[in-house]
């Protein structure tokens, strides 16, 4: 029930905060999408999933990166006064080719 | 190295095991691994403060995950309200950072363990795997610079405590 809520209420704040970040995190994100669920605690959650660039994915800057992106994405969304508890998930263009999930497309 | 030392160390070589196509075995349980890592530090630190070194261990048991994430929860909640409050230049933002860092990856890697060890429908890249242990480390860092604070002693007793009905 909490989730549902949480799901109607937020999801076009979310959607609007989303798009403007992605526009200061590009090019190393290429995109980010989310879900809306419970955790394994059984707290409404919001999961991020990252998607980055090739060259914002190698080893030596990743975490600078991943960092950035999930500073802004906090910033943005502010799940904190959404009451989400806030999940990054990160994955390279081709780990994406890859691995092919429809949830990251 | 001390065993959480060598936990992480584990869980850095299974996310680099296979050079290319990185088995779905290997990444999950460097996500576990890394988790453990985190815990069996917490811990073991815990239990070397108690005196008689042959109860360490028993001590060391009485540690429930859930009830160390729900304290993590409360920490890190209760720190950021109280960053909310302060200008980035405040000494005590400097030191308060790393047990607010500690709470936080340790709440992220319970959950991410979760979903490693009992969700199978989710697939992990190494990159997400590389940048969750990234933080595992930030957390042993921190953990560092403050082993020795009154504050950090009094976090690590905090995560035993059953919170009581006022």
């Amino acid at each position: 029930m909490a989730v549902m809520t949480s799901s109607l209420v937020h999801q076009p704040k979310i959607d609007k905060a989303l798009k403007k970040v992605l526009r200061a995190l590009q090019p190393d994100v290429v995109r980010i999408r989310y879900s809306l669920e419970d955790n394994f605690m059984g707290d409404p959650s919001i999961f991020f999933r990252v998607l980055l660039s090739d060259e914002a994915a190698q080893e030596h800057h990743l975490h600078e990166k991943a960092q950035r992106a999930m500073r802004l994405i906090t910033e943005a969304v502010d799940p904190h006064e959404l009451r989400l508890e806030s999940y990054f998930n990160y994955r390279s263009v081709s780990e994406q080719e890859e691995l092919r999930n429809p949830i990251w497309d | 190295m001390a065993y959480h030392d060598d936990l992480l160390e584990q869980a850095w070589h299974l996310a680099r095991r296979e050079l290319k196509r990185p088995k779905q075995a290997s990444l999950r349980r460097a996500i576990s691994t890394g988790y453990y890592a985190l815990f069996h530090l917490l811990i073991s630190e815990t239990a070397k403060n108690w005196k008689r070194v042959e109860e360490r261990p028993t001590l060391a048991r009485m540690f429930e995950h859930t009830l160390m994430a729900k304290v993590c929860t409360k920490r890190r909640d209760d720190l950021r309200t109280f960053f909310n409050t302060r200008s980035i230049g405040d000494p005590a933002v400097a030191v308060e950072k790393h047990p607010l860092n500690i709470s936080e990856v340790f709440v992220r890697m319970m959950g991410n363990r979760h979903t490693a060890d009992y969700d199978s429908s989710v697939e992990w890249a190494r990159s997400d795997v590389f940048e969750q242990l990234k933080y595992v480390q930030s957390a042993f860092a921190s953990w560092d610079v403050i082993r020795e604070t009154p504050l950090a002693q009094h976090f690590l007793v905090t995560l035993l405590l059953k919170e009581r009905r006022p």
